[in-house]
């Protein structure tokens, strides 16, 4: 059964067979030869249609599973714009929380490390400051008064070993007296001898005076007395200056074999304390030689630690870089949710203008490296509108 | 020295860096979290400058000038804004509102001790 289209591309030929019968009809005498070309015209003619049409034919098929291929990717695409969609309004404010999240989380680290830092700088400062003030020099110079403290206690020393110089000397003048004592003893023993003599011979003359020299013969028998009591005082006296010179004798030999000993002491532990004064400005010496030392290593590790400050400095930078990122997706993420919003209504024109959401994540950027990252290849006209980090501009 | 110098960022190690090398050259330093908190503790007593951020919570650095210069006793007080703010219409913003220098973060030391001794009063 052929089909209206069919029937139209024959309809050239049944023009030509009924105007071939038409003629015949018309006039008997039309020779059939004349006929041919008519009915040849007609049957090339039907022949081209034929083809135009089987041609058309193949081409609207073509193009109706092209249709139906663009169709299922059509539908495919709708899908996976909702996909995208639901991806993106899903993951993003997760995305946007974990970014949160490590902006927080880097602050509170870097400001906690901050703070320890700078605690250790102050306690470096103070141990500074107290060194300083006890003073390695001060040390020093407390040895030196201790020194001379010590020297002084050595010449009240050997002062006190010339007052015991003195004191023998003394003790010397003193046996010389006895030896002038012990002479005038002896001397008072001889004076009683002689005065008793004489008062024996002037008992003699008494008692040849009779009577008369009954009295005389009494004062000379007194006389006699006292000089015997005379020349024995004598004799205690000589006795007593003997134990005194004595004992005054063993007080020097004594007092010599002390006075050898003290001052080999003396000797001995003057060299001694020397011998220890030296070893604590050795010390000293050394000790100072190591507060120098760790005093440069403070100042190197204080100096350290303030640069580490400086170079935590990026935190404040990462921080406001970060926070405009998480704006910047929640802002993105409203957008398309009124945009999906407009889409399940029917509507398939979007709202969104990226020009103004880029536009406007400029006007949010706050450091020279997100206007730097903004769009690179123009970064010769945002350095004009820039200044550069660590510059000063006064007003 | 003995001169007060009041802080303002909402970073403790900004804050840290600055306080370290300002008392370090003997300056008196006190901080403050934003710009709320700086206004609390401006109790009247002498502040020879104020080194402030600008990106803060509950009140951001600009405001917190202006505020300042409202105050008849710190409307003199100058004002040196540190902060990682590099555009040029903020800066604008801020000589407007009565600041004296801009610092752009990171910064060095010495570049800010250099700003702090030219401007102090």
């Amino acid at each position: 059964m052929l089909r209206s289209d069919q029937w139209l591309a024959l309809s050239p030929l049944g023009v030509a067979v009924l105007s071939a019968v038409l003629l015949i009809m018309v006039s008997a005498s039309v020779p059939y030869w004349a006929l041919l070309p008519v009915l040849m015209l007609g049957s090339g003619l039907s022949w081209l249609a034929w083809r135009c049409l089987g041609r058309l034919q193949a081409q609207y098929q073509e193009l109706q599973a092209h249709l139906e291929r663009e169709h299922v990717y059509a539908e495919h695409c709708h899908t996976n714009l909702d996909r995208l969609l639901s991806v993106w309004l899903q993951v993003v404010p997760v995305w946007g929380r974990h970014v949160d999240s490590c902006r927080d989380m880097g602050n509170e680290a870097i400001n906690a490390l901050s703070i320890r830092f700078a605690e250790l700088v102050q306690l470096i400062a103070a141990t500074r400051a107290s060194s300083d003030s006890a003073g390695d020099s001060g040390h020093l110079d407390t040895l030196t008064t201790d020194k001379a403290r010590l020297q002084q206690l050595f010449d009240k020393m050997k002062s006190f070993d010339a007052t015991t110089d003195l004191l023998f000397d003394r003790i010397g003048q003193l046996e010389s007296f006895a030896a002038d004592l012990d002479q005038m003893a002896g001397s008072v023993a001889s004076i009683a001898e002689q005065t008793n003599m004489l008062a024996l011979n002037a008992a003699i003359e008494a008692a040849r005076a009779g009577d008369a020299g009954r009295g005389f013969a009494v004062v000379a028998q007194e006389v006699r007395e006292l000089s015997t009591q005379s020349g024995e005082t004598g004799r205690h006296i000589a006795g007593k200056i003997a134990m005194v010179k004595e004992a005054m004798h063993a007080i020097t030999s004594s007092a010599g074999d002390t006075r050898e000993q003290e001052d080999q002491t003396l000797d001995e532990g003057e060299q001694f304390i020397n011998e220890v004064v030296q070893h604590l400005e050795e010390r000293a010496d050394k000790l100072i030689a190591e507060g120098e030392q760790l005093l440069a290593t403070n100042m190197e590790v204080s100096g350290q630690i303030e640069q580490v400050l400086v170079e935590l400095q990026f935190q404040d930078r990462v921080s406001q870089i970060l926070e405009q990122v998480s704006g910047s997706m929640s802002q993105l993420t409203d957008m398309l949710e009124a945009d999906e919003s407009r889409y399940r209504s029917g509507e398939r024109e979007l709202s969104m203008n990226i020009e103004a959401l880029l536009q406007d994540m400029k006007t949010r950027y706050t450091t020279v490296e997100q206007h730097r990252q903004h769009a690179p290849t123009q970064q010769n006209s945002d350095n004009e509108e820039t200044a550069d980090a660590g510059s000063i501009s006064f007003f | 020295m003995d001169k007060t110098i009041m802080v303002v960022d909402d970073s403790a190690s900004i804050r840290q860096v600055v306080a370290i090398a300002l008392k370090g050259a003997g300056y008196k330093v006190i901080e403050a979290c934003d710009g709320r908190d700086a206004l609390a503790k401006l109790t009247g007593d002498k502040i020879h400058l104020v080194i402030s951020d600008v990106n803060m919570p509950n009140m951001d650095g600009i405001t917190f000038v202006k505020e300042l210069k409202q105050n008849p006793r710190y409307k003199f007080t100058p004002v040196i804004m540190l902060t990682t703010e590099a555009g040029k219409d903020k800066m604008a913003e801020g000589k407007a509102a009565g600041a004296k220098a801009w610092v752009v973060k990171p910064f060095q030391p010495p570049q800010m001790l250099d700003a702090v001794a030219k401007l102090i009063m």
